[in-house]
């Protein structure tokens, strides 16, 4: 059988400027995404971390990094402060975590609120949620399971993304979650190129947590294998992250210990094939928490040269938040 | 296999015991159910990377937030003998109650207590507790890796636990496991029964006390074993076995947790349960009740009602009435929960059911008609809907149903899940959950299949529903009518910290979500009617889930006449409790614990009282026991 060749060179999208399509017709949480000029290289950090802190990143390093992308542990009930402190002209993205949106159903209201409060309080553009389940009915897990890789789940994917849309003024981009373990007779890539038609929005791809899928599904050695299923239009943002691979009995597996260990070579080597073939790119952002301010700053000088590199269009404009 | 299901069997898969070996072997564990082993079998091994990575990953990463669970428990308990796990596991109220800061502080306070030596042959569980330091490190402000620094006597763990018999995997054991650690100026524990309290206090509330004889044998051995590990000053771990020691007096206990105890210096009868039908085993039974006539029924969760003669020796339950295919399954608290028989059962053979049903999920009531032919035998296709309630969440359901002595169906609601009452249902007079109903299903009015007694507490107020009997009831799931003096007793399910037991009144308003039990519980605009306050209520430290039981009115035993016995699922112990005038007047444990779960009491026709009895793993099945004198 002919595999269908990979995506030729990006070719990005014109990308609308306000709220409503030329047509009157609102725009999708995808086109939305596509309104947001480039942000650069960000750092992904916990508001309440004192390492790295965001008070030093943003008081003393403004330059060794181009936005934040914010975490607030999911908890929407003591992130006023954090969150309501960041200076204006700081561009910002929001990662949220517990919207489960590959779970059966919809995550009970407060949840829902406590994300739709922390991205008021953020104005971020969009917000960044793992396709995984930190509940399972109604029981909170220690792990993140990710989505299971089935017809069932993928329906159930998109109606929820849809549905969490309808209440969330921000666009609402899944992220592929890590695999140590894999449910499913779907491709990974297949899903997530479901998941974005079918939500109609465009999605975060997390470099390492692609490596570990791959590891799980025996292609550790070659980490963009089938990467011709995805649409790679629909990309948005792309996350890289410390890791450690280690051996075990049946192969490698996947360590993510983002800020606490360095990018591992197989996710900067995706980056460096994949970067060039992403036209809707607007975000890259790199996993630090636990991460000492200088090495956090040496990742993004790292992750610039090799962009620098591959795809010098890559340029952020401007500061970036939601109005 | 639903995505729900499908989601729920991957968790008890991967939060099961034996698991990971099986994983590792490639081998089916042990006691899987249908749609679990269908999972594990979905599971390509050449995909999986080793489950037991699952919770021992990203010791240095983003899971230093995750609060501590059950699972570093399970892994400090047992190491690699699963026995106990299914015990400190036998309800999800545990796993919440550690799956927070109390049960974090005393996890820190366990691993830090423990000797540093390197791992060796275990290096899994040192990982894990590594894991978990880090995790339990958020206090001392040490989330830091000190991975490199830190290792644990995973061998000298096991053998105090198992190979020394600390734990006898080859014993029926209890249901409780404790640990908790003693610091400079407190002492935090999880899961105490009073037996446990007694040892605590006794041992570590006064670290001068000289030790007391009434100290169980078992508490003698984990006193000695863990002095012999050398931990017992500052931290103590033991597993109590509770059950088959039910002859020893009742400790008295003194200081730190005495107030939590119910009060023991009473009259009231000790009792012990039998199995009254040994040859009758039933999955998840959960209700028992009678028609009037020498037969009982037992409602099983999942599947079916059964029918059987009252008798010591039957051998055969046949099917009364088969529900599996209208309700949903495998979910802790829903299925069928509930049968009453009309009043005039003998003249029209109605019998009512409640059930829980999927797509959408709701609380249903129906009626069903018994066979002309064979009075054993409800024909589903008999069902007639008579009430319906949407629901959202997989918890708190309710439902009891009971006729009254005037004719009316009572129908006990929960606030319809999740935690803390989302959507305040507790007090909202506008809808049916967290209520007690009272309908007449002898008319239909208004396009429903009921009617509303004219008499109903809330008829003429705006904005309530004249269905309304009682309202602010968290989850009275077990409520049950003085045969004698026609009083409506229930047992309502508290959060986090108090179960109690009601006198359900006519518009009584029991305070939920605003308190809990006696106590406040959130801030909420002042009440429409008065708090109505608890008969009885006991701290979560004395169990999780209080089972409302049964006046007992029955000939057989003197000594138990008038007394109103309850239990706790979680704990098993069961309370008897004396009251006039709304309030007790003796409250006190009359069994210290089951080697059952106890999901409800149930009467005969003659007022008899027994107890349906979850097994303890939820592949386990179940029997009836019988309540009797000790």
């Amino acid at each position: 059988m002919t595999q269908p060749a990979r995506p030729s060179p990006a070719t990005p999208h014109s990308a609308p400027d306000s709220a409503k399509a030329s047509s009157g017709k609102p725009l999708s949480a995808f086109e939305r995404c596509l309104a947001t000029p480039i942000l650069g290289v960000g750092l992904g950090v916990d508001v309440y971390d004192k390492r790295p802190s965001v008070a030093t990143l943003i008081k003393k390093h403004r330059a060794g990094f181009d936005f934040l992308e914010l975490y607030t542990r999911g908890d929407a009930k003591f992130s006023d402060g954090p969150l309501s402190s960041l200076p204006a002209d700081l561009s910002r993205t929001y990662h949220h975590e517990g919207l489960d949106p590959v779970g059966p159903g919809l995550p009970p209201e407060d949840r829902i609120q406590g994300c739709v409060k922390n991205l008021g309080l953020c104005k971020a553009p969009w917000c960044v949620e793992e396709l995984a389940v930190r509940h399972i009915n109604g029981r909170y897990t220690d792990f993140f399971f990710p989505a299971l890789l089935n017809k069932d789940s993928l329906k159930a994917t998109i109606a929820n993304l849809r549905a969490l849309q309808a209440q969330i003024p921000a666009p609402l981009l899944p992220e592929n979650a890590p695999y140590e373990f894999v449910v499913g007779d779907m491709h990974l890539l297949d899903f997530l190129r479901e998941v974005t038609h079918g939500a109609d929005c465009g999605c975060v791809l997390d470099l390492g947590h692609l490596y570990s899928y791959q590891l799980c599904v025996g292609h550790g050695d070659d980490p963009l294998h089938g990467i011709e299923k995805m649409d790679l239009s629909r990309i948005i943002e792309v996350h890289l992250a410390g890791a450690r691979i280690e051996k075990y009995s049946k192969g490698l597996i996947y360590r993510d210990l983002h800020g606490a260990g360095p990018i591992p070579e197989p996710s900067l080597a995706i980056l460096r094939e994949l970067a060039p073939r992403l036209p809707n790119l607007r975000a890259v952002n790199i996993e630090v928490e636990d991460a000492p301010e200088n090495r956090a700053l040496e990742q993004v000088a790292q992750v610039r040269a090799i962009l620098r590199e591959v795809r010098p269009d890559y340029v952020p404009k401007r500061t970036v938040h939601a109005a | 296999m639903p995505l729900r299901e499908q989601w729920d069997a991957l968790y008890r898969l991967f939060y099961k015991r034996d698991v990971r070996s099986a994983f590792a072997s490639g081998q089916l564990p042990p006691g899987l159910n249908k749609h679990e082993a269908d999972q594990f079998r979905a599971v390509d091994p050449a995909r999986l990377n080793m489950v037991v990575q699952l919770h021992t990953p990203d010791i240095a990463g983003w899971y230093r937030h995750v609060p501590a669970t059950w699972l570093a428990l399970q892994a400090v308990l047992d190491a690699n003998e699963y026995e106990l796990v299914g015990l400190l596991t036998a309800s999800d109220a545990f796993e919440l109650r550690v799956n927070d800061d109390e049960g974090c502080r005393a996890l820190a306070g366990f691993i830090a207590a423990l000797p540093t030596r390197d791992t060796r042959d275990a290096g899994w569980l040192g990982d894990l507790l590594h894991y978990e330091l880090l995790i339990a490190g958020r206090w001392p402000d040490e989330r830091s890796p000190r991975v490199e620094k830190f290792r644990f006597d995973v061998e000298g763990i096991r053998r105090a636990l198992v190979e020394q018999r600390l734990c006898p995997t080859g014993e029926t054991p209890g249901q409780h496991a404790i640990l908790f650690h003693r610091g400079k100026s407190e002492i935090g524990e999880a899961a105490l029964n009073p037996d446990q309290a007694s040892w605590l206090a006794d041992h570590l509330g006064n670290k001068d006390a000289p030790a007391q004889d009434r100290k169980s044998g078992v508490a003698k051995r984990c006193l000695t074993l863990l002095k012999a590990v050398g931990v017992s000053l500052l931290l103590a771990i033991a597993v109590v076995a509770c059950d088959a020691r039910a002859g020893e007096n009742n400790p008295e206990v003194k200081g730190l947790f005495a107030d939590l105890v119910p009060d023991t210096n009473n009259s009231l009868p000790k009792i012990k349960l039998t199995p009254a039908f040994p040859k009758l085993k039933f999955k998840r039974p959960l209700w028992l009740t009678n028609a009037g006539d020498n037969r009982l029924f037992v409602v099983e969760q999942y599947d079916q009602i059964h029918v059987f003669e009252n008798k010591h020796d039957v051998a055969e339950a046949k099917v009364f009435l088969d529900l599996s295919k209208k309700i949903i399954t495998d979910s802790n608290e829903e299925g069928v929960l509930c049968l009453a028989f009309h009043p005039k059962f003998a003249a029209n053979n109605y019998c009512y059911v409640s059930y829980n049903a999927p797509s959408p999920q709701r609380s249903v009531i129906s009626r069903f008609t018994i066979s002309k032919t064979d009075k054993d035998k409800a024909d589903p296709a008999t069902e007639k809907v008579i009430l319906e309630i949407p629901q959202r969440y997989f918890n708190h359901k309710g439902c009891t149903l009971l006729f009254g002595k005037d004719g009316f169906l009572y129908a006990s609601f929960g606030d319809g899940g999740s935690q803390h009452d989302p959507h305040k249902n507790g007090q909202n007079l506008g809808v049916m959950l967290a209520k007690v109903l009272r309908i007449d299903v002898d008319k239909e009015e208004g396009g429903k299949n009921y009617a509303v007694p004219r008499d109903n507490p809330f008829v003429d107020r705006a904005g309530a529903l004249p269905e309304i009997w009682a309202y602010g009831l968290r989850n009275t799931w077990r409520m049950s009518f003085d045969s004698e003096t026609g009083d409506l007793w229930g047992g309502d399910a508290g959060q986090n910290s108090w179960e109690e037991v009601n006198l359900i009144q006519k518009g009584g308003n029991y305070g939920w979500s605003i308190r809990e039990g006696s106590h406040r519980h959130e801030d909420g605009p002042a009440p429409a009617d008065p708090y109505i306050e608890p008969v009885a209520e006991y701290s979560n430290r004395l169990g999780r889930a209080i089972i409302g039981g049964y006046v007992y009115r029955g000939a057989k035993f003197k000594d138990m006449q008038g007394v109103y016995f309850y239990g706790d699922y979680s704990s098993g112990c069961i309370w008897g409790l004396r009251a006039k005038d709304g309030k007790a007047t003796e409250n006190g444990q009359v069994l210290k614990t089951t080697r059952v779960g106890i999901a409800s009491f149930g009467v005969d026709k003659d007022n008899e009282l027994y107890v349906c009895g979850f097994g303890l793993r939820r592949t386990e099945e179940g029997e009836i026991l019988r309540v009797e004198p000790e």
